[in-house]
């Protein structure tokens, strides 16, 4: 095209006019939302799957991260979905239930939580009295909680959050941290073995494989419908035996290197029946 | 005291009414003991009245102007960029540049401490008043011009050219030496502009024989054919863009830059003080706009002259105490008549909803309805209407210009303007002058 | 587990009562801080917990900082399962480890100070106890400290649910009542510490050998063993020697002399290897037993380190493969879970391990274990996940016959792209 002064001027201001007149590309947030794809990282929210369950663990993981200390775990409907809150707990009144721990793969520990009945928490009022409830005591808390109640029950906790003014994501953060202390009522006996050098050395590795397998429980869990748990021993009791596997206290003592697999499946055999 | 149990509202209410009841009340008796030694002086110095009540009202209306500006430039903009600007403040958020306006206000009025205090001052003063004073001569319709004397052109660029004094204040007194550089810019710019401008409207006097802008209208009476724009190109081309860069507007906007120099002559000016600026070059873009559809759209004239006989033609004074009794029948009726057909077409419209909607209703129509009427038996509105028009048509082409076109180097402006504005404004006179003496003879 | 007698010459200091109790702390009392601190980093006694640090510079930074508070705290919280030595301490010498600990509250101008002891160890925290009312009862510690009207409280807090607690960060994280997940280290517990507050964090063996420095003189102490890293450790030698037990070792003894005075090796097996320094340690090989001094800086040569003070014996039925990945299994198992590199990348471990141990080794295994290795430790948190690839690393280093054909002999072929 030959270079008639004006005619780029011309082009675009009519250009412009054009554009003037055409239907407009802006989406009128908030009333209409823009068209995000399904994984999209740009907003950090929980999800539900497809059944309408919150894919959301209750891992306490990010309360715990969250450096200013302004996320909580609590709360009931609201929107049709649990919310992870931003605020402290003293503002919630209701406290989840268990369904993200029976999605993590622990066990529904407290029926009562369940189904939202509360437990006497007149002792767990005696602990914090005791503790002089201050929330630095958190473990001797809990120890004694569970001491008295032989779990720890989810209203025990939340009282004990509302009570120290400990958030309820680090309370619940601490007991799930330590092994020695349980969610789950009843389950009051264990086999612990021991995983100590010296034991590794005398077959423990094979007692475990066995036990795990037989009793189709991993370490750490407790054995279905059974108030056993399978775990590891924190540390060998003094004098004893390799490999050392403890029931109720008890170290056993017809266990040595050799007989390590035949011996768990025989224990597997006579508590599993 | 009862003074606490009042709503904000209530207060200003409260404080509101026995102040109007009691002005009120004072303005009636002075009106009634010396109502007739006023109207006797008014009807003696009736010239200078006249002109004091046009520059107040001038005046007034400017700011109204410029925020309506500054709406359509965020507007038409935004559409153009097919995006929807405002929308949110106001129905279509009209309300957007007086909140604009008032942010400006509310902001930190900050003087540097090395400036030229008495300077500084005064430079948004010089450069605001430079605009407003022209507007004094705009003929927005022949019976409602401030000042329409003889030099009324002669006086717009001399008045204008003031504000060219304004900017280099600003950008001295700023101690900022980008700030100098944007208004010594400025002013170059302003100043290379003005010969052709001021050389373009030769052409037009020489056709008229007048510098009186009422005159220049009066000599585009009658079709659209007359106005200068056909009988004068050239000139409406140089006018046109020698208007642009007096005006600051793009693409000659390097005295402003945003994306370049921050403010330019303006940096270091904020609160009320920016603001000043900020007006003053929008009440400019409407100045130099009403200018150009006065001298070359044949200002007031509508394209075609039809001559409506209105057949109405009530003798108001025959309706007797009729009138009384239809003015206020008449709200009664019409919201009622406009209300039916809402409260009957759907369920879910309340009757005193239905109400509120007949009454918004009738207003709307019959304020259309006296609007048609005005400008159908009133001249001066008609001709405000068309001059309006094209005025505001003018607006959009420059708030399209600042959509479109990309700006022009300082440098490429003034050769623009030396090398072929003023030879093609000269070019313009002589063929001008040629013609005339042609078709003299 | 009981106490070995040691050899003739090996100086024994940990286990020794002054025949003047208190008569440390009157004397730290006396020398106050500066003193204090001047002495031990004369006698240049280091951390026996693992880190090292002299303890005297240590002191001098937590007395140092700025704070409100500062406190003291006792580690005897035995992470390694297998070991005793702290145990074995708390309960034979808890008046050495109650002054050691009151005598660094005095030097970092502590008013508080905690002993952690593993809850397991009820007659330990008994006979502490014991100690702590004996002292309060005579106004050595309490509501006035030695009379001068300072007080100094100190509590002993038993503490179990994770092997993790005996890190610094975590410990003074689960004192708090918090998860025990570690911290960023600097800033290391002498500035911010218990509770935000600076605090001097000492293994309850450091803190007993502190009475017996300041009874007997820097120049003592510093006579004793690596002149670099002066001193005594409690070690605990296990597996196929004749007498297992507890031994109190100069350091810069050399292995098989540690070998020798726990009765040499167990009715003729051969000894193998040795593991050191418990499950995070190292395999040292037979042939390095001669050359290899007891002490940070040798055993850090060869790949190991002193760590819980464990010697694991290994004679030839002990597959190392094995041992190593079950090792490092529960190095996995046991991790707070804070760090990726830590919580997933010690189970890939194991798992390459195991693949090892099940011949099912793919070529390119070894080089992703060392880059693992290489990767995990660089990104610790915490000593747990920078000594975690331990047992694999000097397995594969030591006894790569025994991993099988993929580690004995790397493809000649470098392998391609993967970083």
């Amino acid at each position: 095209m030959p270079r008639i002064p004006g005619a780029g001027l011309v082009s675009g201001m009519r250009l412009t006019l054009t554009r003037f007149f055409q239907p407009k590309r802006t989406v009128m947030y908030p009333e209409a939302k823009p068209d995000i794809a399904p994984r999209n990282r740009g907003r950090l929210e929980l999800v539900t799957d497809e059944h309408g369950t919150l894919k959301c663990e209750t891992c306490f993981q990010c309360a715990q991260a969250c450096p200013i200390e302004c996320i909580d775990m609590g709360g009931t409907d609201t929107k049709g979905r649990f919310a992870v809150h931003w605020g402290p707990a003293e503002q919630y009144a209701e406290r989840r239930e268990e369904s993200a721990m029976r999605r993590s793969g622990r066990t529904v520990s407290d029926a009562a939580a369940a189904t939202g009945a509360t437990i006497n928490t007149t002792k767990v009022d005696e602990i914090l009295e005791a503790h002089d409830y201050d929330p630095h005591h958190m473990l001797g808390i809990l120890e004694a909680i569970q001491g008295a109640y032989g779990y720890l029950p989810v209203d025990a906790l939340k009282r004990v959050s509302g009570a120290t003014g400990a958030w309820y994501a680090m309370v619940y953060g601490t007991a799930t941290f330590y092994k020695h202390l349980a969610f789950e009522p009843g389950v009051t006996r264990s086999i612990a073995v021991c995983r100590c050098a010296n034991c590794l050395v005398s077959g423990a590795g094979s007692v475990m494989g066995t036990l795990s397998y037989e009793f189709a429980t991993e370490f750490g869990r407790a054995i279905p419908w059974s108030n056993l748990r399978l775990e590891s021993l924190p540390s060998h009791l003094l004098g004893a035996p390799s490999p050392l596997v403890v029931i109720d206290g008890e170290p056993q003592r017809d266990l040595s290197a050799k007989n390590a697999a035949s011996w768990a499946a025989a224990l597997a055999g006579r508590y599993a029946a | 005291m009862a003074w606490n149990r009042l709503t904000p509202a209530g207060r200003v209410l409260a404080v509101l009414l026995p102040v109007l009841a009691l002005g009120g009340a004072l303005t009636t008796a002075l009106l009634i003991a010396f109502g007739g030694a006023i109207a006797a002086t008014i009807g003696a110095n009736l010239p200078i009245v006249r002109f004091l009540v046009a520059a107040v009202v001038t005046f007034l209306i400017s700011v109204p102007v410029a925020f309506l500006l500054i709406y359509m430039e965020m507007k038409i903009i935004a559409l153009m960029n097919l995006r929807i600007g405002p929308d949110r403040i106001g129905p279509a958020g009209a309300v957007m540049s007086v909140v604009h306006g008032l942010k400006v206000l509310m902001k930190e009025d900050f003087t540097p401490p090395s400036v030229d205090v008495p300077v500084f001052t005064l430079a948004p003063v010089v450069v605001y008043l430079a605009s407003f004073m022209t507007l004094l001569v705009i003929p927005f319709a022949p019976e409602l011009t401030s000042m329409g004397f003889e030099l009324g052109l002669l006086y717009f660029f001399a008045i204008g050219g003031l504000s060219v004094v304004g900017l280099m204040m600003a950008g001295w007194s700023s101690f900022n030496k980008y700030s100098l550089l944007g208004g010594i810019r400025a002013a170059a710019q302003a100043i290379s502009y003005e010969i052709p401008l001021t050389l373009s409207v030769v052409g037009i006097v020489i056709l008229t024989g007048s510098l009186s802008l009422p005159k220049i209208v009066a000599a585009q009476d009658g079709s659209f054919l007359d106005w200068f724009i056909f009988r004068q190109p050239l000139a409406a081309i140089i006018f046109f863009i020698a208007i642009t860069a007096e005006a600051n507007r793009t693409p000659f906007d390097n005295a402003e830059a945003d994306q370049e120099i921050v403010a330019g002559f303006a940096t270091e000016y904020s609160g009320m003080r920016f603001g000043f600026f900020f007006f003053a070059e929008y009440v400019n873009v409407f100045i130099v706009s009403a200018l150009f559809s006065a001298v070359f759209l044949g200002g007031s004239n509508p394209p075609i002259h039809i001559n409506l006989h209105p057949q109405i033609l009530i003798n108001l004074g025959m309706l007797g105490i009729g009138l009384p009794l239809i003015a206020g029948l008449a709200p009664v009726i019409g919201t009622l008549l406009f209300a039916a057909p809402l409260w009957f077409a759907s369920t879910r419209v309340k009757g005193w909803q239905a109400l509120i909607g007949g009454f918004l209703l009738f207003g709307g129509v019959s304020t259309a309805a006296i609007g048609l009427w005005a400008f159908a038996m009133l001249p001066p509105v008609a001709n405000l209407i068309w001059f309006l028009i094209k005025t505001f048509t003018l607006v959009f082409t420059f708030v399209w210009m600042r959509g479109t076109l990309p700006r022009a180097r300082i440098d490429q402006l003034m050769g623009f303007a030396w090398k072929w504005l003023l030879p093609a404004s000269l070019l313009n006179i002589f063929a001008t002058a040629f013609a005339v003496l042609i078709a003299g003879r | 587990m009981k106490r070995l007698n040691a050899p003739k010459g090996w100086s024994q200091l940990l286990f020794t009562t002054p025949t003047e109790p208190w008569a440390a702390l009157r004397a730290a009392a006396a020398a106050g801080a500066a003193g204090t601190t001047a002495t031990l980093t004369a006698a240049g006694l280091r951390g026996r917990g693992g880190g090292g640090f002299l303890t005297g510079a240590k002191w001098q930074a937590t007395a140092a900082e700025p704070a409100s508070q500062h406190y003291a705290v006792a580690n005897g919280y035995e992470s390694d399962p297998a070991v005793f030595t702290n145990r074995l301490l708390m309960e034979e010498n808890p008046q050495g480890i109650v002054e050691g600990l009151a005598i660094a509250a005095l030097t970092v101008g502590a008013r508080e100070a905690f002993i952690a002891v593993r809850a397991e160890y009820t007659e330990a925290i008994k006979r502490l106890e014991a100690v702590i009312t004996n002292a309060e009862r005579d106004g050595i510690l309490g509501a006035t400290l030695l009379g001068t009207g300072r007080e100094l409280i100190i509590t002993v807090r038993p503490l179990q649910g994770s092997s993790m607690i005996g890190e610094e960060t975590v410990l003074m994280k689960a004192l708090a009542g918090k998860r025990g997940q570690p911290e960023q280290t600097p800033p290391y517990p002498s500035e911010v510490g218990y509770l935000g507050k600076p605090t001097a964090v000492n293994n309850v063996a450091t803190l007993a050998a502190v009475p017996w420095i300041l009874n007997n003189g820097a120049a003592a102490y510093a006579q004793i063993g690596d002149t670099a890293q002066p001193g005594t450790v409690l070690v605990q030698i296990s597996g196929s020697v004749a007498n297992p037990g507890v031994l109190e070792v100069p350091t810069g003894t050399l292995l098989n002399e540690i070998i020798a005075a726990a009765g040499g090796t167990a009715s003729g097996a051969a000894i193998k290897a040795l593991l050191v320094g418990g499950p995070t340690g190292g395999f040292i090989p037979a042939n390095l037993f001669g050359g290899t001094p007891y002490s940070g800086a040798g055993l850090k040569s060869v790949g190991a380190h002193i760590g819980s003070g464990a010697l694991l014996a290994l004679d030839n039925s002990v597959a190392i493969p094995e041992l190593a990945t079950m090792l490092t299994r529960w190095c996995a198992d046991e991790a707070c879970g804070k760090t990726i590199p830590c919580r997933i990348g010690t189970r890939r471990l194991a798992e390459i391990g195991q693949r090892f141990v099940d011949g099912l080794a793919g070529p390119d295994d070894a080089e992703r274990l060392q880059k693992l290795a290489a990767d995990v430790t660089d990104s610790a948190l915490c000593a747990h996940e920078a000594l975690a690839p331990s047992p694999l690393l000097t397995g594969v280093r030591y006894f790569a016959s025994e991993f099988g054909p993929a580690v004995a002999e790397p493809s000649a072929t470098p392998t391609s792209g993967r970083s």
